[in-house]
């Protein structure tokens, strides 16, 4: 809510001179056409025109404000007609008794500022409305500008997590490893072997097929990650288990895509990997006001080098949902001394 | 020659293709399977095999860790999906380097040459299997010390000073002292520098410990910790010192 002039410096300046310029005129008006002292004149044009100055600038404040409100039109309407009439009568108000007093005994100007208020007051909401044409420029360009560059950051960070995405998934580690176990599987159990080449086909493919710009299903999503979940199971046995408590009225509202993802990645970089004991990891997802609630509960073994921080993955996703939600609530963790609870919102009016 | 071999391995599958791989050798008998590193290095010191087949990432311990531990040194070959650990792994004396997933072949060579090298060492009795030195890719984060038959593992924010003591450093953390055989330059290269400084040849510092510097004599400073212990500074370390605390 900064003021343009005070953050631009250049547009104060250009502001100066545009008001010196119409007091300049304004003076040089009343020269002509009226038969007052050149003196007189002065004073009428830096009062009244100082005044509006002044006015102008502030105007801004309670503008902007409106701006803010979001308020309907007709509120906006009523808004400027109001702020209108009581600037106008602060402006005509202060000019008439500051001039009044100063030159009060000067009866034949006094009948002429008298006599020229109306012509004033229209001159004024002529000012008014350009003031207000002006700032609202200022502000549609100012917020064009902020989504530009937000929009081109969003963009950015797409790439980026797409990227990532891709990587993360299909990370060497957990593919290889994979494909290692499949390899032992051939030996031992040609069945589950097969079994499992199939769901790592499906996994795969899902990833590859998918672009992140849209939101999914959560049903999507959520097979996907039970495909994922899965085939870990194979690789750690009884050392993973997972649980799913998932309100049925959620299956079809919609989720980011690669939201989900990292998050059990990390729950079992951090549980499983680095635990001798089961770690179970616990989903619960409900509906809440439209919003989607997502909680991932994972416990973990609690060592004197156990993660400390909640990792690069989870700072990027905070990112991505600010980004599109324009809010830097909707992921908290909540760590305790052995379980670690990521609890997620997911607006739907996107 | 019979050998003895372990394999330390936190994937149920992957134990698995091991030993079927290993049903090939007849002279090698399997003693043991681990899932995570401590149970490995109790289960080598204890055990003493010739062979171990050994993964990298694992639980509480990981691979490269285990080798810093031990007090007997068998021939170890890695199994692991990481291909990044290879330079290292052949630092630290590995004898081979299994990218995961690896054919019977590959891993029958592995073993092969194995034993090729340990019948050759039995025969002249030459060592080959030196202490690990091992250059970390990346900055430790924590050091594992054996205390007896105990293994501690320290994180490095709970480390207040390294002291060189001889061919050992003495590690001071609130709680204990513990040593560790491995040269001042492997901590001094190895931790991370924004908060450890070598402050004199017989020291390694955590910056976040100092309370105060403080004037000793001529050229000389003494470093106030927050134990209340102090250690000796050089010029050299002063200079570092003063940077790094913005004094």
């Amino acid at each position: 809510m900064n003021h343009p002039f005070i953050t631009n410096k250049q547009l104060l300046y250009i502001y100066c001179t545009i008001w010196i310029l119409i007091a300049v005129i304004h003076f040089v008006f009343l020269n002509l056409f009226e038969q007052n002292d050149w003196f007189i004149n002065a004073l009428d044009s830096i009062v009244f025109n100082f005044i509006f100055f002044v006015l102008g600038f502030v105007l801004w404040y309670p503008m902007s404000f409106y701006k803010t409100k979001e308020s309907k039109k007709i509120n906006t309407f009523i808004n400027h007609i109001s702020l209108l009439v009581f600037s106008g009568f602060i402006w005509l108000g202060g000019a008439y008794n500051l001039l009044n007093l100063l030159l009060g005994d000067n009866t034949i100007y006094i009948d002429f500022l008298y006599n020229s208020l109306v012509f004033r007051a229209i001159s004024g909401v002529f000012y008014y409305s350009n003031m207000v044409l002006i700032y609202y420029m200022l502000n549609y360009y100012s917020t064009l500008q902020e989504k530009i560059s937000s929009e081109a950051k969003l963009k950015e960070l797409l790439k980026e997590a797409e990227l990532n995405y891709l990587k993360a998934q299909i990370n060497p580690h957990f593919l290889f490893n994979t494909l290692n176990s499949i390899s032992a599987l051939t030996l031992t159990e040609p069945a589950k072997a097969q079994e499992m080449i199939i769901k790592l086909s499906d996994f795969l493919r899902y990833v590859i097929s998918q672009t992140i710009h849209k939101p999914a299903p959560l049903s999507d999503e959520l097979e996907n990650i039970q495909r994922y979940l899965k085939i870990e199971k194979i690789r750690f046995g009884t050392k993973l288990n997972f649980e799913f408590n998932v309100n049925s009225q959620a299956l079809n509202k919609h989720i980011p895509m690669l939201i989900l993802q990292p998050l059990y990645e990390n729950a079992i970089k951090h549980g499983v990997y680095e635990s001798t004991t089961p770690i179970n990891i616990k989903t619960t997802i409900d509906v809440l006001q439209e919003n989607l609630i997502i909680s991932i509960i994972n416990n973990y073994e609690k060592t004197p080098t156990s993660f400390k921080s909640a990792g690069i993955g989870l700072k990027n996703i905070k990112e991505r949902l600010k980004i599109m939600y324009q809010n830097t609530e909707l992921l908290k963790t909540i760590k305790t001394d052995n379980q670690f609870e990521v609890l997620l919102t997911i607006p739907q009016n996107l | 020659m019979n050998l003895k071999a372990l394999i330390i391995e936190d994937e149920e599958p992957a134990r698995k293709i091991i030993k079927n791989y290993l049903t090939e050798f007849n002279n090698i008998q399997l003693i043991e399977e681990l899932s995570d590193g401590f149970s490995g290095v109790k289960a080598i010191n204890e055990h003493k095999p010739d062979i171990v087949f050994l993964d990298i990432q694992m639980p509480r311990l990981n691979g490269f860790e285990v080798l810093e531990l031990l007090e007997h040194n068998p021939a170890v070959i890695f199994t692991t999906a990481f291909e990044q650990y290879a330079i290292k792994a052949f630092e630290v004396n590995a004898l081979d380097y299994l990218l995961k997933p690896y054919s019977k072949e590959r891993f029958c060579k592995a073993v092969n040459k194995v034993i090729e090298i340990l019948q050759s060492k039995k025969t002249s009795q030459s060592h080959i299997f030196v202490q690990p030195q091992i250059q970390p890719a990346e900055k430790l984060h924590r050091i594992a010390v054996r205390a007896g038959t105990r293994i501690h593992v320290i994180p490095a924010e709970d480390i207040i000073y390294i002291e060189a003591q001889g061919d050992y450093v003495s590690i001071h953390t609130k709680e204990d002292n513990y040593l560790k055989e491995k040269p001042m330059k492997y901590y001094e290269n190895n931790l991370d520098n924004e908060n450890f400084v070598r402050i004199h040849r017989s020291y390694i510092v955590n910056i976040n410990f100092i309370n105060n510097l403080e004037y000793y004599d001529k050229e000389n400073y003494l470093a106030l910790l927050k134990n209340k212990e102090k250690l000796k500074v050089s010029t050299n370390g002063y200079k570092i010192l003063r940077e790094k605390l913005k004094l």
